[in-house]
């Protein structure tokens, strides 16, 4: 049997409630607290055109900023694939256009709005900016969007359709739709981490060019695993790839403090991996429908440092080399996730 | 060259009936589904609509689903779609899991937030629509009435969605990932959305006349189908007799406008030469092309430009079925799909409705529906904002 042909991360960048656009979150991280917090913006004005930016709601300009500099980060200035995922896209033009609707009815509704209520317009303003007339797609599947484009990304790249694709995870968490968040039981309630807003875009490339962060050696999705099935699946993919649980030096989990969401997470550690120091990522970047993305994000650079950072604890001894790392996610108990990245 | 990936069962609902015979009859017969819109409540009474002629009563019940559930228009349109396709691929319900779903969608539980979003946003009586309104839970809630699928995934590229989730099962069988994958897409007509294209200006207030000279805009129109995608293998395993092949698709991005299509029509062109390259194929395989064809002016300029580069002067008979469907955005990319299935089962040409004069520098579309023998590929175009361009080639299983 052979391997999964490896991929390689080259880049990846983020703004979510750490310092934007690089790594303080290694040595001095935040820890937001409450239930609701907001990115750290970076000043849009000095990193977009200002005729551009006009024009972009807070959740375009914030996947302009993040794709810039991992496009440059890796040397790049058109990828040949964009695969974006996101929750509920651009939130704040589509409460704009529905608020409208509700309030003042079907009449003098502004065409702006609707057409950046699309879940894709991420994707093609990238895609616009890039001059990329390559492979472009949205998956939009509650919290594992992130994790289904990374998955198609690397189909694409494996049959060799392409060479770099940028690839994103993008939700914004409004005023109003933390409120629907918060009552349809999902983000921001008593006794878990915040709710936070993401965007993560990294480069993914075939070939290992140019210092990468970290290798993807492969991906895992499932719906609706019974615990023994999600850990033989699991299992199943360290084999592939030749490892065993025991390989895995750090697990990457998506806790975030409410029971029903933290059981799966405790079942696999308990099946695979009674052992291993976890890095449980939501107390540093909140929940949202994107926030795998920024589990990624971090489980890259950790890599490139090869060495788990002491101001992030995880339980193991300090300067415990790392070389292979299991990023496991999510999404209600329904769909799950789990990403095998490695030292290249 | 990959072993083929065969199309072994399809489902559909849409303005021409609900299932593959009413569609056929409807498409042999040149019966168009546009009309007055009767379910969803809207000032908007003056366009017609490709409106589906079933209440969300009516679906529940025949699905089973207890009316006491909540549920939106669009999990009710998908599950009436895959239930057709699971049973015509004779696939047993709680036998799904070593198959992926994979749905389009855009509006998701649309038609429920915008009547209750007030409520959304003050009291918790209408929580239980909160979790039913992003396209990801209407994905799960279409699969698990069925069972438990091994993997789903949601893809929200505008009116490309389901083309695009059906080239992603595609990848997914051809990695060898999943031997079987269901996909297409699903999209229920709402106010939020009819609001958006008339405040866009392009909804005509007449049935739509895709490439035809005194086109004025589209139709909305609603619906679900859903192909289930299959490994030779498994065809094998299983004992099935497939239905067609899916040979090829293309994805390209026109990078030039959120909303409008650029004049040389790189996007759509690049998008349909993907797609021959990917099944091999050259353009004068192309025996039937069902075009993206909105009616509006801009898309069919722009459409007739790519189709022209592709093909030359030796452009297959095409047509739009969107004048008898009108635009199922998210779902039209399946729909057609199964269009062109019925297309290349039948040895049918559906026809453009509506149609009365040339556009400039392009033959007439196939304006009545016509018998063909030896139809052997038919592409099947998807466009969406964004530019987001797809295109897919459907073929006849050769006969050994």
């Amino acid at each position: 049997m052979t391997l999964p042909a490896p991929l390689y991360i080259l880049s990846a960048e983020q703004i979510s409630p750490q310092r934007p656009l690089c790594q303080d979150w290694t040595c001095c991280p935040r820890y937001p607290g409450g239930t609701y917090c907001r990115s750290d913006d970076p000043d849009f004005r000095r990193l977009l055109r200002p005729a551009e930016a006009r024009r972009m709601g807070r959740l375009l300009k914030r996947a302009a900023a993040v794709s810039d500099r991992a496009l440059a980060a890796a040397g790049a200035d058109c990828p040949d694939a964009i695969v974006t995922g996101t929750g509920w896209g651009c939130v704040e033009s589509t409460e704009q256009f529905l608020q409208a609707l509700c309030t003042r009815g079907e009449h003098l509704l502004s065409p702006t709005h609707f057409m950046q209520s699309t879940h894709n317009t991420m994707s093609a303003l990238l895609a616009i900016r890039t001059h990329c007339h390559g492979y472009n797609v949205t998956f939009t599947h509650g919290a594992v969007s992130f994790d289904c484009a990374l998955h198609d990304a690397a189909l694409l790249l494996r049959e060799g359709s392409a060479g770099l694709a940028l690839v994103g995870g993008h939700d914004e968490v409004t005023p109003d739709y933390r409120v629907l968040l918060r009552r349809m039981g999902y983000a921001g309630l008593a006794g878990q981490c915040p709710c936070c807003e993401t965007s993560v875009a990294l480069t993914l490339s075939a070939t290992p060019r140019r210092a990468p962060l970290c290798r993807l050696d492969d991906l895992c999705l499932r719906h609706r695993p019974a615990p023994e099935e999600w850990a033989d699946a699991v299992g199943r993919m360290l084999g592939r790839c030749g490892k065993e649980p025991a390989d895995v030096d750090l697990l990457v989990c998506g806790h975030n403090g409410l029971p029903d969401n933290d059981r799966p997470y405790d079942g696999l550690a308990r099946r695979l991996f009674p052992h291993t120091p976890q890095l449980r990522y939501k107390r540093l970047f909140g929940e949202n429908f994107s926030v795998s993305a920024a589990s990624v994000y971090a489980a890259a650079h950790l890599l490139r440092r090869a060495t788990l950072p002491p101001a992030l604890g995880g339980g193991a001894p300090q300067g415990t080399p790392l070389r292979t790392v299991l990023v496991v996610n999510h999404s209600g108990g329904a769909d799950f996730s789990a990403i095998l990245l490695e030292r290249p | 060259m990959s072993s083929p990936v065969y199309i072994t069962g399809a489902g559909i609902v849409s303005a021409l009936g609900e299932g593959l015979s009413a569609t056929a009859r409807a498409l042999a017969s040149g019966t168009g589904g546009l009309g007055p819109l009767r379910f969803l409540q809207t000032v908007h009474r003056e366009f017609p609509a490709g409106e589906v002629k079933l209440s969300d009563a009516e679906m529940a019940v025949r699905l089973g689903v207890d009316a006491a559930t909540p549920v939106t228009r669009c999990i009710l349109l998908g599950q009436t779609a895959l239930a057709e396709a699971l049973r015509t691929a004779r696939i047993a319900p709680g036998n799904l899991s070593g198959a992926a779903f994979v749905s389009g969608s855009t509006v998701g539980g649309m038609d429920r937030s915008e009547l209750f979003y007030p409520d959304f946003l003050s009291n918790d009586r209408r929580n239980a629509y909160i979790a039913l309104h992003d396209v990801g839970a209407t994905t799960d809630r279409v699969a698990d009435h069925f069972g438990r699928f091994g993997y789903t995934a949601s893809l929200s590229t505008a009116c490309s969605s389901a083309a695009n989730a059906i080239i992603h099962a595609l990848r997914l069988v051809r990695s060898g990932e999943w031997d079987m994958a269901v996909a297409g897409g699903t999209e229920s007509l709402t106010k939020f959305h009819l609001n958006g294209f008339n405040a866009l200006l392009i909804l005509d207030h007449e049935p739509c006349r895709p490439f035809c000279a005194t086109r004025a805009g589209l139709n909305l129109g609603e619906g679900a189908a859903y192909l289930v995608l299959e490994s030779a293998q498994s065809v094998r395993r299983r004992g099935v007799e497939p239905l067609a092949i899916l040979s090829g698709g293309g994805n390209a991005c026109d990078a030039f406008h959120q909303t409008a299509t650029s004049p040389d029509a790189e996007g759509p062109r690049r998008a349909m030469m993907a797609a021959l390259a990917d099944a091999a194929l050259r353009p004068e395989d192309i025996g039937y092309v069902n075009a993206h064809g909105t009616g509006t002016p801009d898309n069919d300029r722009s459409e007739a430009t790519a189709l022209r580069q592709v093909f030359g002067d030796a452009l297959p008979p095409y047509s739009s079925t969107k004048s008898a469907t009108g635009h199922t955005t998210s779902a039209s990319g399946a729909i057609e799909a199964v269009v062109c299935l019925l297309a290349l089962r039948e040895g049918l040409l559906p026809a453009n409705l509506n149609w009365r004069a040339p556009i400039e520098g392009m033959p007439a579309p196939v304006t009545q529906p016509r018998r063909v023998s030896g139809l052997r590929h038919a592409l099947c175009n998807s466009f969406g904002f964004g530019g987001n361009d797809s295109a897919l080639i459907l073929s006849q299983v050769p006969q050994s």
